[in-house]
């Protein structure tokens, strides 16, 4: 299966490579990339889709809204990091990655 | 009452996610909820706004790809080349337009109809019964296309079944005793 790796998806990628263990609020990845909603989704709908990212739902505070998060799963931290090292591959941009 | 003047626009994000959520396919939904909650840890109202309305794009398009792949599915689309997949793609869309179109045509004459002959309380009537001689046009025009042109077919079927249960739907409503 084929993902495009757009630049706006190696920055992405890139964000949660920062605490790679950590969960992300899609907001913060927004702010943190200066990636609109509707560029930010997809890529991560797309992620998800691929397996790449697990998603999860943070309902730990009482009174507070659940809240989704984020994180790369092994597979997509290791895309991640081969990447991070590749920048040819960031320059050209839409590089194809098969899975599998 | 600046209050007031910059909450409307996170009155609308919220009912404009709300709307998404609702009305979103099932594959869809969880991200849908997920945009909707998040509307409510961002502080500024305009910002909200944009963001609901980067989220209902993103759902479209999300739900789109899923529609397209659950129609891939049914109507027997094969991995045999993104050409051959295309031209039936463009071959359902003509369908659908095709429907739509004379459709609209069909709304036009009557209506244009009603303006000059003045059909009074025979319009809902009139409305009804050239409804349904469009279903059956449609219909057969599935039947006649479905051998040699399935995906234009299959392309007017859902489009005719979608206004079909529209008309159904707005007669029941307006036009029947309750």
């Amino acid at each position: 299966m084929k993902l495009r790796l757009s630049p706006q998806t190696l920055v992405v990628l890139d964000a949660f490579l920062d605490s790679p263990q950590d969960w992300k609020y899609g907001y913060d990845i927004s702010r943190n990339t200066g990636l609109k909603s509707g560029t930010l989704y997809p890529i991560l709908m797309r992620l998800a889709d691929r397996k790449l990212l697990e998603t999860s739902w943070d309902t730990s505070e009482s009174g507070k809204p659940p809240r989704h998060l984020y994180r790369l799963v092994p597979d997509g931290l290791r895309l991640a990091r081969e990447l991070r090292v590749s920048p040819a591959t960031r320059r050209n941009g839409a590089a194809a990655w098969s899975e599998g | 009452m600046e209050r007031g003047i910059v909450a409307a626009p996170r009155k609308i994000a919220i009912k404009l996610l709300s709307a998404v959520v609702r009305h979103s396919l099932e594959e869809s939904r969880e991200w849908a909820s997920a945009m909707l909650e998040e509307l409510q840890f961002i502080e500024g109202d305009w910002e909200a706004l944009f963001w609901a309305l980067g989220c209902t794009t993103a759902i479209f398009r999300h739900s789109s790809r899923s529609f397209w792949a659950w129609f891939a599915r049914q109507f027997g689309f094969k991995e045999d080349g993104m050409n051959n997949f295309q031209k039936r793609t463009a071959g359902a869309l003509a369908g659908v337009g095709l429907t739509i179109a004379a459709t609209i045509l069909l709304m036009i004459i009557v209506h244009l109809s009603d303006y000059f002959f003045d059909f009074a309380g025979w319009l809902p009537k009139i409305i009804i019964t050239m409804s349904a001689l469009a279903e059956v046009l449609f219909v057969g025009a599935v039947i006649a296309l479905w051998r040699k042109k399935r995906p234009m077919a299959v392309g007017i079927l859902f489009t005719a079944i979608l206004l079909g249960t529209h008309f159904a739907v707005y007669i029941s409503n307006h036009h029947l005793p309750r």
